[in-house]
């Protein structure tokens, strides 16, 4: 024991090289002991993280979410979590409407680029099951299309414990929809008259589909980006537009005919009627004229009708006489038979 | 001291590690596990949260996805009922309900889609087979029966995948539907026809229809004159028959009115262009002839 006192008063005296040793030993510790304190802080600050605007997140503590139903989803901000392995922090994009381009629907045209710009390749006269994709319409017509499906994930806890792949999911949902309302629905409904009709019938079932599954995703909005009959029969198609158009165009031009042959008959019409009260006007005003004139002259007449009747035919030859062209007189004194003759072509007179 | 009793607490944290690590397993919420014992399951966890197992080779856990999983079948050509060629495919919704079963049935889930697609393989083409093409595609709704068929697939598959393999169906649907490929060019040609013919219909309607139209115009013109004529000849009816109002007085006095009316159609009708042949006795011409028979008297 003494011994050993002695040792250990004499040592950081005694050694000078065992004293240095342990000068560096006491620093190396104290480094140590700082790098550990950094590393505990280290740890835990690992343990914030930022949800983004456009995202939620849950947190899983030992596997199980955090929180109760109604505070579990977080919302945009800081946040902290114990760090792995104690918590799990999942990130979903649940602000952000993501879309999936669909073109099963859409016949293959990938491998087989124009042979030289500008020139159409030949079009293969059918299409090969599985590589050429098509809707059957309900009078089986073939119809071709490509769809944009635009989606959401409302609800981030039923997600994460029901999806896996929520563009498969989404795809073959929609797919299903498709293949079962163009089988009956009509190829005129499909390509022209109720395009709009039928596409809200597809995005309908999709989202009553998805409601179904209860998986959390929402469809917003299904669009169709193309929609088109099959190349091989296109200019049948188009033929029937324009037979189409020219139908509108000759129902046209008859109304037109119609309207105008319509309004020309009015307008004769109203003619005939104001020439028909002109002719009443007239005949009255007429009769009028003649009444009075006779009322006028009959006192004449009555005091001496041979003189009235004379000069009244005797001005009216004055009258007439006046305005003929050519008057000829024969004598009927010497009772012997005459014969007149009359040459019928005159050329007409300046007046 | 101070550096014994560090080494001491370091050296104990990574051995509690190591101990936790062989004893203590996590399992998640969207997943299902299985606990063995020497190879034997024992024990079925479907909550999720931390649990406790002897080490290996004691205890085993295996933990499943239990999550929606989705196989698409192949697309497989198949007959009707009334003989005719459709190539379609299927889709598979499913996830995994007990995972003992599961695990003793298949163990993993790419045997699960093998076995789950040579399963809706056993009942498609049956269920097909016993309906026919019009129950698929048809514009005429009470021939349809999409969704049944859909269910007839969907029950036995369900069925068998629970009983069997510990899988849960949420759903069976047909995803695509097409004809072989002969048949297209052959549909093709159908639809040809069919747009040659609404194209002339269109055409043929168009003519028809304008000239409906127009005939309807023309005949709505004839009333509209005819009508216009009818107005017009009563209303000059209406005239003649008020001038004969006035005319009343003529009756009184008819030889006058006879002659005055004469003369005025004479004046009328002699009013240009007229050439006129008179004999000597129309007066006053008539006084020409007197004096010629004066003037011969005289040189007598």
């Amino acid at each position: 024991m003494i011994e050993n006192m002695e040792q250990n008063n004499n040592t950081p005296y005694t050694d000078p090289a065992h004293k240095s040793l342990m000068d560096a030993l006491k620093v190396t510790f104290r480094l140590i002991k700082f790098t550990m304190a950094m590393i505990i802080i280290g740890f835990l600050c690992s343990g914030i993280f930022v949800v983004k605007q456009h995202e939620s997140a849950l947190i899983l503590r030992f596997g199980s979410i955090v929180g109760t139903p109604a505070d579990r989803v977080l919302k945009a901000g800081l946040h902290w979590a114990w760090p792995y392995p104690v918590d799990q922090v999942i990130k979903l994009p649940t602000g952000r409407i993501q879309s999936l381009k669909i073109d099963n629907f859409w016949y293959h045209d990938i491998d087989t680029p124009p042979s030289r710009p500008g020139v159409q390749d030949k079009i293969p006269n059918a299409l090969r099951p599985g590589l050429d994709g098509y809707m059957i319409s309900g009078d089986v017509n073939i119809v071709h299309a490509i769809w944009t499906l635009r989606y959401k994930i409302i609800d981030p806890y039923t997600y994460y414990l029901t999806v896996q792949d929520s563009d498969t999911l989404l795809s073959n949902l929609f797919n299903s929809t498709i293949v079962s309302i163009a089988g009956k629905s009509s190829v005129d409904t499909i390509l022209r008259t109720g395009i709009e009709q039928f596409r809200s019938q597809v995005e309908r079932e999709t989202q009553d589909k998805l409601a179904k599954l209860d998986c959390g995703i929402a469809l917003q909005r299904l669009d169709i980006e193309r929609i088109t009959p099959p190349r091989q029969v296109k200019a049948a198609f188009d033929d029937v537009i324009q037979a189409e158009q020219e139908h509108s165009q000759k129902i046209n031009e008859a109304k037109t005919y119609a309207a105008k042959i319509v309004n020309e008959a009015e307008g004769n019409a109203s003619q005939i009627e104001s020439e028909s009260l002109a002719y009443q006007t007239n005949v009255i005003e007429e009769a009028r004229a003649d009444a009075s004139y006779l009322e006028e002259v009959l006192d004449k007449y009555e005091n001496s009708p041979e003189i009235f009747l004379f000069l009244a035919k005797q001005n009216t030859l004055k009258k007439i006489m006046d305005k003929l062209d050519d008057t000829f007189i024969f004598s009927q004194q010497n009772q012997r038979e005459r014969e007149i003759r009359l040459m019928l072509e005159r050329t007409e007179k300046q007046r | 001291m101070k550096k014994n009793f560090l080494t001491i607490f370091v050296g104990v944290l990574i051995g509690v590690l190591l101990v936790l690590y062989l004893v203590a397993f996590q399992l998640s919420v969207n997943e299902k596990a299985v606990l063995t014992t020497f190879g034997k399951p024992t024990k079925t966890l479907d909550k999720p949260g931390l649990y406790w197992k002897l080490p290996w080779p004691f205890q085993k856990v295996y933990a499943f996805d239990a999550r929606l999983i989705i196989d698409e079948s192949v697309f497989e050509e198949t007959l009707t009922g009334d003989g005719k060629n459709i190539v379609f495919s299927t889709c598979l919704g499913w996830r995994i309900q007990d995972p003992k079963i599961f695990l003793e049935s298949i163990g993993s889930i790419s045997d699960a889609k093998r076995n789950l697609e040579g399963l809706v393989r056993t009942f498609k083409s049956g269920v097909i087979g016993h309906h026919d093409f019009a129950n698929l595609i048809s514009l005429d709704n009470d021939s349809i029966q999409f969704e049944q068929i859909e269910e007839e697939m969907y029950q036995p598959v369900a069925k068998e995948a629970e009983t069997r393999y510990g899988i849960h169906v949420d759903f069976l649907y047909i995803t695509r539907i097409a004809l072989p490929e002969q048949t297209t060019a052959k549909v093709f040609e159908r639809m040809k026809k069919e747009r040659e013919r609404i194209a002339e219909r269109f055409r043929a309607e168009g003519d028809a229809k304008a000239n409906e139209l127009k005939a309807k115009a023309r005949s709505e013109r004839d009333q509209i004159l005819a009508r216009a004529e009818a107005k017009a000849k009563k209303i000059r009816g209406e005239g003649d028959a008020a001038a004969a109002e006035y005319y009343r007085i003529f009756e009184d006095n008819q030889k006058l009115a006879v002659f005055l009316q004469k003369l005025e159609t004479l004046e009328k009708v002699l009013k240009k262009k007229a050439t006129v042949i008179l004999d000597t006795q129309t007066p006053p011409f008539d006084i020409l002839d007197s004096i010629e028979t004066q003037t011969q008297q005289q040189t007598r």
